[in-house]
């Protein structure tokens, strides 16, 4: 992927979608919120496991579980914030790239065949979070960690899938020759006769 | 000069402070009020899990049609996906293969320190690329049988013992992929387990943290470890058991039906004129639904009543004699079922840590 240029300022876009002049990101619209939520639990959880150990033994086993038990604890609570800080998706002009939490996957425009939605709960009924997937030419599926968005044709996901078919769209008018053997997308409907 | 003796200002009282209270004697100690919280914490997480679990797989629309002695809509594969019984899943497949001609099955003993044990070649029959039977072999079984005969057309369960798991995982993988491609999986499984995964990550640390804080400062810390088991109880849930679709669910209960008659058919049952193949077209389907011993020896009786039973000849085995192979006194249902549990047992047997390399 081609890295954007150093002095590239982002350009907030509304809900969690942030561009600058290379990449456009997605990220978790409430990431700031459950960051710091974290962040906080963290806070508490260190205080009280040292305060736990200032009221104990010192040293001795007691005051060893107090303060181990603050330090994992406000570890774990510090990394799942970053996770909501880190999990997204973003979109150049020739790949699109699902960040997760410790890891990454690129994906080439010319292999993605469908933008989807998929749920995260199987509740078929109800209310519902969907996070966008992207189908390759493979079968294979892979879908994003953030954003999440609630079901429906024009809510704020809906739209943001509309915006990565149309770069997916721009990507592959640009480079056709390589792509010519994959599917069709599946994401247009067929043209239909003029 | 005595200088006089100055009693020393007292010191300004230092603000108390949450944390100088002392740590509480017994933070987890069973009053009423712990215990009560604690199964109230447990009632409502417990409760919000089997709710949510509960529309994991969409319901069927209509009711399984009652079971009829036909192959189901799905191969022994895609069924060991769907009902998440790898080791059976491949043996039947392995049996599925033989009655379709590509491999034969070889009663054998293999040595050990002990006393012989009961082992099983495997030989792969010669299909041209052209043979029908070769057109009609799904991506997975032929996966399947490409790496059951990685290193030679003969091979032993022993042989393929410890070696063969992660391949037979890919195989299972496979035919779950093509129950995605049929509509019978759900495709958004990935985003779902993921974010049940997270969710358990959550409420282990967030119980955790509530179990400290309670802990320093009160007697009720035991709410926070059911916090902590709610959160154990979703990552359980989290385990990547395919969920199924309205029509995937109307199979699984079209399976359980046919479980069910092949567990209690007898002699009458079969359709007359149907007795010849009907054996061998439901056999692999009766050892990964784990009734071949029923179904087989229903057989074995029609065929010393003096009904035409077709022999299984992809079974080779001194015990069986051909042209009499029902008829003697070893019962074939034996030897399929130690089949079935060595090739279950050989295929996806993980080596135990620090065994004997060998």
């Amino acid at each position: 992927m081609t890295p954007p240029p150093a002095d590239a300022e982002p350009v907030a876009l509304g809900h969690g979608a942030v561009r600058d002049r290379a990449v456009v990101r997605w990220r978790g619209r409430a990431r700031y919120a459950f960051a710091a939520s974290w962040i906080v639990f963290s806070a508490v959880v260190l205080v009280t496991g040292l305060s736990g150990f200032a009221g104990s033994d010192g040293v001795g086993p007691s005051g060893l579980m107090w303060t181990l038990g603050g330090l994992s604890l406000a570890a774990a609570g510090i990394a799942l914030a970053y996770r909501h800080l880190v999990v997204g998706v973003d979109a150049a002009h020739d790949e699109v790239r699902v960040r997760y939490a410790w890891s990454s996957r690129a994906i080439a425009w010319a292999e993605v065949i469908g933008v989807e939605l998929h749920r995260l709960d199987p509740d078929g009924s109800g209310p519902t979070l969907q996070v966008l997937a992207f189908r390759l030419v493979d079968g294979d599926v892979v879908a994003s960690a953030a954003p999440a968005g609630r079901a429906g044709r024009g809510r704020y996901l809906d739209r943001q899938r509309e915006r990565l078919v149309a770069m997916r769209d721009a990507a592959r008018r640009v480079e056709p020759p390589s792509t010519g053997t994959g599917p069709p997308p599946r994401d247009r409907p067929p043209p239909g006769p003029t | 000069m005595i200088r006089p003796e100055v009693a020393p200002a007292p010191l300004a009282p230092r603000p108390w402070s949450i944390l100088d209270a002392p740590v509480p004697d017994n933070p987890f100690a069973t009053t009423t009020t712990s215990v009560v919280l604690t199964l109230c914490v447990l009632a409502i997480g417990v409760a919000l899990v089997l709710v949510r679990s509960r529309w994991r797989d969409q319901q069927a629309t209509n009711p399984p049609p009652p079971p009829a002695l036909t192959p189901p809509a799905a191969t022994p594969a895609e069924i060991a996906y769907l009902t998440q019984t790898a080791g059976w899943g491949l043996a039947g497949m392995v049996v599925d293969l033989a009655v379709r001609g590509h491999l034969q099955l070889q009663e054998s003993s293999v040595s050990t320190s002990r006393e012989p044990r009961w082992d099983c070649v495997l030989r792969r029959s010669p299909i041209a690329p052209d043979d029908p039977r070769d057109e009609l072999l799904a991506p997975y079984e032929r996966l399947l049988l490409d790496e059951l005969f990685a290193a030679g057309d003969v091979v032993t369960l022993d042989g393929l013992r410890y070696r063969f798991a992660p391949r037979g995982v890919a195989v299972i993988e496979c035919a779950g992929s093509e129950l995605r491609a049929r509509g019978l999986i759900r495709s958004d499984d990935e985003a779902a387990q993921r974010h049940w995964l997270v969710s358990a990550v959550s409420t282990v640390v967030l119980g955790a943290g509530l179990t400290l804080v309670l802990a320093r400062f009160t007697e009720v810390a035991l709410v926070g470890v059911a916090l902590v088991a709610v959160g154990v109880l979703v990552g359980i849930r989290s385990t990547p058991r395919p969920g199924r679709t309205a029509a995937g669910t109307a199979l699984v209960a079209e399976l359980e039906a046919l479980r069910s008659r092949l567990n209690t058919i007898d002699e009458r049952d079969i359709p007359t004129g149907d007795h010849h193949h009907l054996f061998e077209r439901l056999v692999p389907y009766a050892v990964v639904l784990g009734v071949e011993e029923r179904w087989t020896d229903t057989f074995q009786e029609l065929a010393r009543r003096g009904v035409d039973v077709k022999e299984p000849t992809w079974w080779v085995s001194a015990r069986f004699e051909p042209g009499r192979y029902w008829l003697g006194r070893v019962r074939f249902a034996g030897a399929l079922t130690m089949f079935r549990d060595e090739c279950s047992t050989a295929l996806t047997a993980v080596e135990p840590q620090g065994g004997g390399g060998g």
